[in-house]
């Protein structure tokens, strides 16, 4: 209770930084244009950097994808990540680049007692921010011609809103259960704009042409998890969930409403300190995409793994800092997306690497990780990526 | 623990930053036409739409002003006549009131004015409108005493007075002339005399036309076809008094009863419509748009269901008028500047006010020797608004500022609407 008192005063603030922040998801590959968008992960940096470790790291971590993983922190703590993303795609022999900033995950949790521990994350779900422009040139009966800048874009996504605890049995075993609150919104416009050449008329005379349409999202999902460390050396996490029905609510009067059944998950993740300053970790899980029916036979159920080393064999001011190398593959779910020439299923694979640094005396940790990937496989479409990513955990004492 | 105090704040308002920094501001973006979903690219139509489809009644007016308030005055001689077409007569008539009845001078360092004066001599100056006068070749204006009574605000070329309670018609029509009092030559090409016309008139012409009974004068065009436009008549006298003989005092006379008669009128033509011209005629459109226009270009050949004009995002919109020929002689000699407006209240008729202006265009004098290009109005925002009201909204096509020229624009009378739309393209969710 003295942790969460000493809290008290910025929970709220922080609390509004969840709620009316945009969408956690953001523009970050052309796959989005796929399906219902591209799956994004809320890992923090220490996890990306040992090749997207969602659960199974030994001690308090802030997962969601486990809500049993929170169980036994000693003092409130919030963390928010920062993500930077630089890709190149490949379409069909063209190339096409672009780079977003982002933040992938926030999540704090407070200690109730000695064994209860209470949660809230907010992350991204799905990315659904794509756009495609093509230029035209029209030719009108008097003879002008008219330069049209044709453009459709999505902007928007998915992301949930976890609510959720957790308690520790006793020093080994761990449970937890969340709330999922999907939230979110996506405008989809198809615009064209006229670009008069000096000598031909269409000038501030010729206006564009918009045509937009907008949702908004909500859903109830499901977590749960567990947590084992029969000892220090080792630990080990499964967690599941159910994602119920992800509903999209139009925002006109012509629009019609979706409705999409989102997957069930299931995830296991295990770690193991090999020598006092060497820990090995892997998970895995799967998601079933296939599910979701209104998006046809090229949607899949899909599998992912993962795994890397942590080492804190180096000190710097006496103070460690751990060194991380993973690598990482995840199925992707969609198949089919809005560009003409793009179908076909693709996954993602990557090397990680990253590293931690304690601050105030362990009061804040600094981690940075980077990651560089490709999604690719038999569609058109192939990127390669750049990523970057920091997390900041500060620890209320 | 003082160090976590301090420091703790800094740590949050870092997390704060770090959330709000990482708000997208890019998207992913391919580029190509073949790249678009299918059935989503944008696609234009352009149509053209007849008078029938979208002009439900028009009518005409004319009459708001006239010759002795168009603010400029003409004098033609058998203008337009060489083409074949009507031959413009025109004089202008003034009369000058406000001579003083005495004049004031300076003498021993005293001033003092004498009723007992004479003029000795006056310059008649009138401003020439160079780009509304027309001269073929060399042209005499003469001035003449007006021998008969008249009304300046309502003579016209048959009649001295034409009012509704009396109408007195002239013994000579367009004026019956007196004596001559004086005259003057221009020719093509004449710089001396720059933007002014001077007729010099001798004593006893200018003590003739500042007594209280003189009718006024009348100013004609002899020689080859011309017109002329002239305007600010003014007279500049030199007064001899009777006390000073040996002193000349300046006299300037201005006067605003003045105005011009002509024929014959410009003639009607059915069919057309006219604007402008010295009765300010304007033809008046009710406009109802079409429901639905094409969903696909009529060009193409295809047969493909209508859509709702409302459902469209509508580009562009042109109001097109084909110019008719104008005889030279009610030709304008300069651009014309056409205007569109809203007119309020249409149940009012030629009284009807006259709202904001829908459209504009200054049109060359060129288009209506025949043959000219289309005038094309631009009127998107207007179809924009009209597309979604179901009540016709009336307009009227004035030349403005209105019966300041007197040369009329015509056009066929049945003006056509191009309209540049994109077809409504709605994206959904998978």
């Amino acid at each position: 209770m003295i942790g969460v008192a000493k809290f008290s005063r910025v929970t709220p603030a922080l609390l509004a930084l969840i709620v009316f922040l945009p969408a956690a998801s953001a523009a970050q590959s052309l796959f989005a244009a796929r399906g219902l968008g591209l799956v994004t992960e809320p890992l923090d940096a220490r996890a990306r950097g040992m090749g997207a470790m969602r659960l199974g790291l030994p001690g308090v971590e802030l997962s969601q994808a486990n809500p049993a993983s929170s169980a036994g922190v000693a003092a409130p703590t919030l963390e928010a990540t920062f993500q930077f993303d630089d890709f190149s795609a490949d379409l069909g022999g063209r190339d096409f680049n672009g780079s977003t900033a982002r933040f992938p995950s926030i999540h704090a949790v407070f200690p109730i007692r000695e064994r209860w521990a209470i949660s809230a994350a907010y992350g991204g779900l799905l990315d659904q921010n794509w756009s495609v422009q093509a230029v035209d040139t029209l030719l009108l009966q008097r003879g002008d011609t008219l330069i049209a800048a044709d453009a459709i874009s999505s902007r928007g996504g998915v992301a949930a809103l976890q609510l959720g605890g957790s308690y520790a049995l006793d020093g080994k075993l761990a449970v937890g259960l969340a709330a999922n609150l999907y939230t979110g919104s996506v405008r989809q416009s198809v615009t064209r704009e006229f670009v008069a050449p000096c000598i031909a008329r269409g000038g501030p005379g010729t206006q564009p042409g918009c045509f937009a349409a907008e949702w908004t999202y909500g859903g109830i999902g499901a977590s749960a998890g567990v947590r084992w460390e029969p000892s220090e050396a080792f630990s080990l996490a499964v967690a599941g969930s159910v994602g119920g029905t992800l509903r999209a609510n139009p925002q006109d009067s012509v629009s019609l409403d979706r409705s999409y059944r989102l997957p069930a998950t299931l995830q296991a993740g295990a770690s193991g300190r090999v020598s006092q300053s060497l820990l090995v970790a892997v998970n895995g899980g799967w998601a079933g995409w296939a599910s979701v029916e209104q998006l046809g036979a090229g949607t899949r159920d899909i599998y992912h793994a993962g795994g890397g080393l942590e080492w804190d064999g180096v000190t710097i001011a006496g103070r460690p800092l751990p060194l991380r190398l993973g690598a990482r593959y995840a199925q992707l779910p969609f198949s089919t997306g809005v560009f003409g020439a793009d179908s076909g299923n693709a996954a993602e694979r990557a090397l990680t690497g990253g590293f931690g640094v304690r601050l105030a005396g362990g009061a804040a940790i600094l981690d940075a990780g980077v990651e560089r990937g490709r999604r690719d496989g038999d569609a058109a479409l192939s990127e390669d990526y750049w990523r970057a990513i920091l997390s900041l955990r500060v620890l209320g004492r | 623990m003082t160090f976590w105090k301090s420091f703790a704040p800094k740590l949050y308002i870092s997390c704060a930053l770090l959330a709000t920094v990482g708000c997208d501001n890019q998207i992913p973006t391919a580029a190509g036409g073949d790249l678009f979903p299918g059935g989503l690219r944008p696609i234009t139509v352009e149509v053209m739409l007849t008078a029938d489809q979208f002009v439900v009644s028009d009518t005409a007016f004319d009459g708001f002003t006239g010759a002795f308030d168009a603010g400029y005055l003409l004098v033609a001689n058998r203008f337009g006549g060489e083409a074949d077409g009507p031959s413009l007569q025109a004089h202008t008539l003034i009369r000058f009131t406000g001579f003083p009845d005495s004049v004031a001078f300076t003498q021993a360092g005293t001033q003092r004015s004498d009723t007992a004066f004479a003029y000795s001599g006056a310059r008649l100056v009138l401003s020439r409108d160079s780009a509304e006068t027309r001269i073929a070749d060399a042209v005499t204006l003469r001035v003449y005493a007006l021998d008969q009574a008249w009304e300046p605000s309502t003579a016209t070329w048959f009649f001295a007075v034409d009012t509704a309670g009396a109408r007195v018609p002239w013994r000579e029509p367009g004026g019956t002339l007196g004596e001559l009092l004086a005259e003057t030559t221009l020719v093509p090409g004449d710089t001396l005399t720059r933007d002014s016309v001077v007729w010099q008139l001798d004593s006893a012409a200018v003590n003739r036309v500042a007594r209280e009974d003189f009718r006024g004068i009348a100013i004609t065009a002899t020689g080859s076809a011309a017109r002329v436009q002239l305007r600010s008549p003014r007279l500049r006298a030199t007064a001899i008094p009777a006390s000073r003989p040996d002193t000349a005092i300046a006299v300037n006379v201005f006067t605003n009863r003045a105005t011009f008669v002509f024929t014959p009128e410009p003639p009607r033509v059915p069919g057309t419509l006219t604007v402008g011209g010295i009765g300010a005629a304007r033809p008046v459109f009710r406009f109802q748009l079409p429901r639905e226009v094409p969903g696909c270009s009529p060009a193409s050949g295809q047969s493909c269901a209508a859509v709702r004009l409302r459902d469209v995002a509508l580009n562009e919109a042109t109001l097109i008028l084909e110019p008719v020929a104008v005889p030279l002689a009610f030709r304008p000699l300069s651009a014309i500047g056409l205007s569109l407006r809203r007119v309020l209240e249409p149940e009012l008729g030629a009284r009807a006010p006259l709202g904001g202006v829908v459209a504009g265009d200054s049109v060359p004098a060129e288009r209506f020797a025949g043959g000219g290009a289309p005038v094309e109005l631009e009127v998107t925002r207007f179809v924009q608004t009209a597309a979604t009201d179901s009540v016709p909204t009336t307009l009227a096509l004035l030349a403005e500022p209105e019966g300041r020229n007197f040369g009329i624009a015509r056009f066929r009378g049945q003006p056509r609407l191009r309209l540049v739309y994109t077809l409504p393209r709605r994206p959904t969710l998978p």
